[in-house]
């Protein structure tokens, strides 16, 4: 991999990368922290890949593995306040969001983060099966019964029956 | 597709779209790097003649300072740390000791279980005695256990050994102290659906508990909502005196000190007392210097949040937080003895480990070296990506 070939992917892609970040962890400018973060290390430390069609794959899987290092972070040592901003489907965001869909937001946040990380793949993404399992570094059988268990305890969590 | 993934699709997609695409972000790079890459080619020669003057430059002022050696080197900082490495492709968590002067692998051991991982390190200060916390990696559910980690006088590792410490049911262990003597500290929250990031309104419920394995007694205050977390937990060195922001509990920037022998049980907030207050921002972390007779604090600049909980027991707006860092050595009767310039770590996370030595003077944070006296940081290239560490 070379670094032209991190750049060309950085401008191609760093705005879709930010936005599933924000997904997960809440406000843009941890999101953006978490990709910068990425993009640096593999300066660092460049992965070895056989087929650098599979480096957006690759910065896909470490942005969400950084996001859930943010997440960790902020259970164990700072409570609420690590995140820069609230979160963008919070009361107190700026952001404009309907309420229907802060709704559906602080409900996905209440589901466990495997099941959530899933979903935002799935759904934001439109990944495969195969491509979320590479992501989340879990086999595809368990991509399948996680994104299952998750619609369910998202539609009992908007109070629902999955249809 | 039906009514509920059209709904979840289309939410996903409007909070992504609140990320400008018309904002410009540049191509992270590191400053030395783009430096080079600006360089054109410069003939060796010349490039070792300014190394050799710069080095002769160094020298001369380090002579001036007289000659002590870089932070690293100094003679009190303990010998070993151990770090909290995450899992990375086919190679599971992994705790590592190195040597604190260079960075030298002296053992390592990798999670018995891969599903799990070791997150939070802490230690007593000596290099020697630790409590580690694994989690699962792929379960947020409320587990999580605590091990003694002992490394040996050359560097070995002993195998770690279980700790028989339960959360009360339904909250999860999240941080822990231990102390010299071996008493351990540790705070427990609500977890699953009540857990912080959740948002569900459900109230937050924290306990602080303290036992001395030796004896198996032990204590337990309530840490209340709304926020329920106990920041910065540390021992001082009579491992009966305990330190704790008070950030988040929504008066941050204050320390609190709390006498486990003879408060009662109750509102730990209640049963400590403030010991400082910062009017620049939050506490994040804290160690004891001196022998315990200071207290070196992280104070996270203009991290203080702004918000107060209103009637309906809702937050309101916070302000957003700022990213500095600087380090501030307090007396025991909270006296500001020394502010330090910032530090220049890349994030703030990166204080949420401050370890001293003995002397207080310097300081190891989860990137690397600050030189309390002269303000100076010494970035340690071998503590990338390390998810905790401790001395």
């Amino acid at each position: 991999m070379t670094t032209p070939a991190l750049v060309a992917l950085y401008r191609e892609h760093q705005v879709g990368l930010i936005r599933m970040a924000i997904l997960l962890v809440g406000d843009e400018a941890t999101a953006e922290d978490v990709v910068h973060d990425v993009f640096l290390r593999m300066q660092d430390r460049p992965p070895r890949l056989d087929d650098e069609g599979k480096l957006l794959a690759y910065v896909r899987a470490a942005v969400v593995n950084g996001c859930r290092m943010v997440l960790r972070r902020r259970r164990w040592s700072w409570g609420r306040t690590e995140q820069h901003e609230p979160a963008v489907w919070s009361a107190e965001s700026a952001a404009i969001l309907s309420e229907d869909r802060r709704e559906v937001m602080r409900a996905l946040q209440r589901l466990p983060r495997r099941q959530r990380e899933a979903l935002v793949l799935r759904y934001y993404l439109d990944l495969t099966d195969e491509e979320v399992s590479q992501a989340m570094g879990i086999r595809p059988g368990t991509v399948r019964s996680t994104m299952t268990r998750a619609l369910a305890a998202l539609a009992r969590e908007l109070g629902g029956e999955v249809r | 597709m039906n009514e509920l993934e059209q709904r979840l699709r289309d939410a996903l997609r409007g909070t992504a779209a609140t990320v400008d695409e018309h904002v410009e972000r540049p191509f992270p790079e590191r400053a030395s790097r783009r430096a080079r890459s600006r360089l054109p080619v410069v003939p060796l020669a010349a490039a070792v003649a300014v190394l050799v003057v710069l080095a002769a430059i160094v020298g001369i002022v380090s002579l001036r300072d007289g000659g002590k050696p870089e932070p690293q080197q100094r003679p009190n900082v303990p010998r070993f740390v151990l770090l909290s490495v995450p899992a990375k492709a086919g190679r599971p968590s992994r705790l590592e000791v190195r040597e604190t002067l260079g960075g030298r692998l002296t053992a390592s051991r990798d999670i018995t279980d891969p599903g799990w991982e070791f997150d939070r390190v802490v230690g007593t200060g000596g290099g020697r005695e630790f409590v580690v916390r694994t989690v699962p990696r792929e379960d947020e559910g409320c587990a999580a256990r605590l091990l003694r980690v002992s490394v040996g006088a050359a560097g070995e590792l002993a195998e770690p050994r279980a700790m028989e410490l339960r959360a009360p049911s339904g909250q999860r262990i999240e941080d822990v102290a231990l102390a010299p003597s071996g008493r351990v500290a540790y705070w427990t929250q609500s977890c699953g659906a009540a857990e912080a990031d959740g948002g569900t309104g459900a109230p937050v419920e924290g306990t602080l508990t303290v036992t001395d394995p030796s004896t198996a007694a032990s204590r337990s205050w309530k840490v209340q909502d709304p926020l329920a977390s106990l920041p910065a937990l540390t021992w001082l060195p009579d491992g009966r005196h305990l330190l704790f922001s008070g950030e988040g509990m929504l008066d941050g920037g204050t320390l609190h000190l709390l006498d486990t022998a003879t408060t009662r049980s109750g509102d730990v907030v209640k049963a400590g007392r403030v010991l400082f207050t910062s009017t620049e921002g939050s506490v994040v972390a804290v160690t004891p210097v001196n022998g315990g007779r200071s207290l070196l604090l992280a104070v996270r600049e203009g991290g203080r949040p702004k918000g107060r909980v209103a009637d309906g027991g809702d937050l309101e707006p916070m302000e957003p937080l700022s990213t500095g860092v600087k380090l501030v050595r307090i007396s025991l009767s909270g006296t500001v003895e020394r502010a330090v310039v910032p530090v220049p770590v890349r994030r703030p996370s990166d204080v949420l480990t401050v370890e001293a030595d003995s002397s207080g003077r310097h300081v190891l944070v989860r990137s690397g070296f600050a030189d309390v006296d002269s303000g100076r940081f010494t970035p340690l290239p071998w503590l990338g990506g390390v998810t905790d560490v401790a001395w």
